[in-house]
């Protein structure tokens, strides 16, 4: 016998030796067909490496004609929030920190974005949706619902950039499918196991990833998701009313969270391909990026900021859909209530199911 | 008219004061002795105490020995005899029935109706465990009276209510039920309290991008499925309180036995 070192065991990893028309394992005593051992090794070799990425790198472009809008800076004293907006705009709270007064400064003209999506939800709606969104919060503080609070509700052009994508995936998994059955005295249960290849591809479109320091990143993505046919040309005149941040997170600082989150997607896109199994493990995943863009856009946020108890809540509101997002104070009160509420409950059908279990 | 009452009521009174002393007639003796282990006395005095048990409890308690079986097995010789010759008490047919053949020197209980209740899986256990010792020292006149003994003890705990080890379960199962019962509910409650939690706080990241795939352009160009290898596990069934089986006619019977 001829030992193949190239090929080892799917079940234990050792070495497996070729023996008449199959390969056989010493370590557990499997054999398996030599094409089969073939097939596995061909889609590992293809799914195991590095994933390449393909992005273009942007270019950042300038305010060269600001005449659509009258623009100025504001900072906030607080945080240090550096926004633009219109230079008519009146007093208004940071919309980072809620702690006090932007003032306004003299406006910088860099970084113009590519697009815009305008507001849809007005002021009015996303207090609406606020107050809806906080009723449904089942252990909220009766005291939080301070409606002066709620009305400091600022609305911002938060800067995002826009990843497009086409990738290439090479998965491999491992799968069990499941049987079982019984006879007088024992109950089996067969399991087989499957080694799957999957090679595919899938286009992505318009993958936001926050280009803001200050906005944080796992609110900005519980936004989503923007209808991007409402995306529209940059025009200043968009800005009046509101205010607008400007990237300090460079395109390139972003690749890293789009390349992550088209990864996961692209792993996930073909996890639908599997649905025949009990269990799908996946094994290794290459994925291949090709014709990466990447374009500079706002999206609508509104902003809410509210203290209870020296502490600062904060909320964003989409200004496109008007979907709440945010963490409220939790009463532990309520919250420990509802624990021993549900836990009673629980013991008193524990108590019937035991009693008939032991009589 | 008042002395008629009187005499219909006291006519009434005597005959319901009469029915529980009225004797359930039995259609077989309480013992068979076809392998002829008992002398004529120790026949008469367990047939005494058979007849008694029966008629105390309204319910069967017989003995039947072979020498040749009467079917292919004990099990099966035990349940014919029970089903076909008549064996059981009141409209249900209740009894229980100890059926030992000399030859093969097999022995089987079998149970009937209210018999499957009362002599339950572990009270039959309780019964052999008394008894096979005796049949294997051919004392089959002291297998006979303990098994009359116990016959007696069982009945007795079911008509005060406490059925012999109804569901018994082991220490094992009662601490895993009990656990069970102590842990489970908090659990719940945990979990169904995460979840509201979840409700508190909906600025969570997404690590994925599944709203922004392309229509059209997922396309799946590979795919192979390999077997690689299977196994197989087996586990006992657990037994239940009540190991019924068919007979041959078709009625349900419980039981056990064994050789000796």
């Amino acid at each position: 016998m001829n030992a193949i070192n190239s090929y080892k065991c799917p079940c234990c990893g050792a070495p497996l030796v070729f023996s008449g028309e199959e390969l056989h394992c010493d370590a557990c005593d499997n054999s398996f067909p030599a094409e089969i051992i073939k097939q596995i090794s061909d889609g590992e070799t293809e799914a195991t490496g590095e994933s390449s990425y393909d992005w273009e790198h942007y270019e950042p472009r300038s305010y060269e004609d600001t005449s659509e809008i009258n623009l100025a800076g504001y900072s906030c004293p607080s945080c240090g929030a550096q926004v633009t907006g219109d230079d008519t705009l009146g007093a208004t709270v940071c919309p980072y920190c809620g702690q006090s007064t932007i003032v306004k400064g003299q406006f910088e003209g860099t970084l113009r974005p590519d697009y815009i999506i305008p507001f849809k939800v007005d002021k009015k709606a996303a207090i609406e949706a606020f107050e809806a969104d906080f009723k449904n919060a089942p252990f909220l503080p009766d005291e939080f619902k301070n409606k002066k609070k709620i009305e400091e509700m600022a609305g911002v052009y938060v800067p995002f950039w826009m990843f497009d994508c086409d990738c290439e995936a090479a998965i491999t998994y491992n799968a069990q499918r499941v049987t079982m059955w019984s006879d007088t005295n024992f109950n089996y249960t067969k399991t087989d196991y499957y080694k799957l290849f999957r090679m595919g591809k899938v286009g992505f479109a318009n993958i936001p990833v926050d280009g803001s320091k200050k906005a944080d990143d796992a609110y900005m993505e519980a936004l989503e998701p923007y209808n991007y046919n409402d995306a529209v040309n940059f025009n200043g005149a968009y800005l009046s009313g509101y205010l607008a941040d400007k990237y300090d997170v460079s395109a390139d600082e972003s690749i890293e969270r789009a390349n992550e989150r088209v990864k996961n997607s692209t792993v996930s896109e073909f996890d639908d391909t599997t649905g025949m199994y009990v269990a799908v493990y996946p094994e290794h995943a290459k994925v291949a990026f090709s014709n990466g863009k990447v374009r500079y856009s706002l999206l609508p946020v509104w902003m809410l900021n509210i203290k209870y108890l020296d502490k600062y809540y904060k909320f964003a509101i989409n200004g496109q859909t008007g979907k709440v997002v945010g963490e409220y104070p939790v009463d532990k009160g309520k919250k420990w209530k509802y624990f021993w509420k549900i836990a009673g409950i629980g013991y008193a059908v524990a108590a019937v199911i035991a009693y008939f279990m032991l009589h | 008219m008042k002395k008629i009452f009187m005499v219909i009521f006291v006519c009434l009174l005597c005959v319901s004061l009469a029915v529980p002393c009225i004797a359930t007639e039995f259609e077989n003796p309480p013992i068979v002795d076809g392998a002829e282990y008992l002398n004529s006395a120790q026949f008469a005095e367990l047939s005494e105490q058979l007849e008694r048990v029966r008629q105390r409890y309204n319910f069967d308690v017989a003995i039947v020995t072979e020498y040749e079986m009467t079917s292919y097995d004990a099990m099966s010789s035990a349940d014919d005899i029970y089903d076909y010759q008549g064996y059981g008490a009141g409209v249900n047919d209740d009894g229980i029935l100890l059926y030992i053949c000399a030859s093969t020197r097999e022995y089987h209980i079998t149970t009937y109706a209210e018999g499957e209740r009362i002599f339950n899986v572990n009270g039959i256990e309780y019964l052999k465990s008394n008894i096979q010792p005796h049949l294997a020292n051919d004392d089959y006149y002291l297998a006979m009276d303990t098994y009359i003994s116990i016959a007696e003890e069982l009945l007795q705990m079911a008509e005060d209510g406490a059925v012999f080890n109804e569901n018994e379960a082991e220490t094992s199962d009662v601490l895993m039920v009990i656990g069970g019962a102590a842990l489970i509910p908090l659990l719940v409650a945990f979990i169904m309290m995460r979840g509201k939690l979840s409700h508190m706080k909906t600025a969570v990241q997404n690590d994925y991008a599944a709203n922004y795939v392309k229509p059209g352009t997922k396309q799946l160009t590979q795919s192979r499925d390999m077997f690689i290898y299977s196994s197989v596990t087996k586990t006992p069934r657990a037994k239940s309180n009540s190991e019924s089986h068919r007979s041959s006619s078709g009625r349900s019977h419980g039981g056990g036995g064994g050789s000796f």
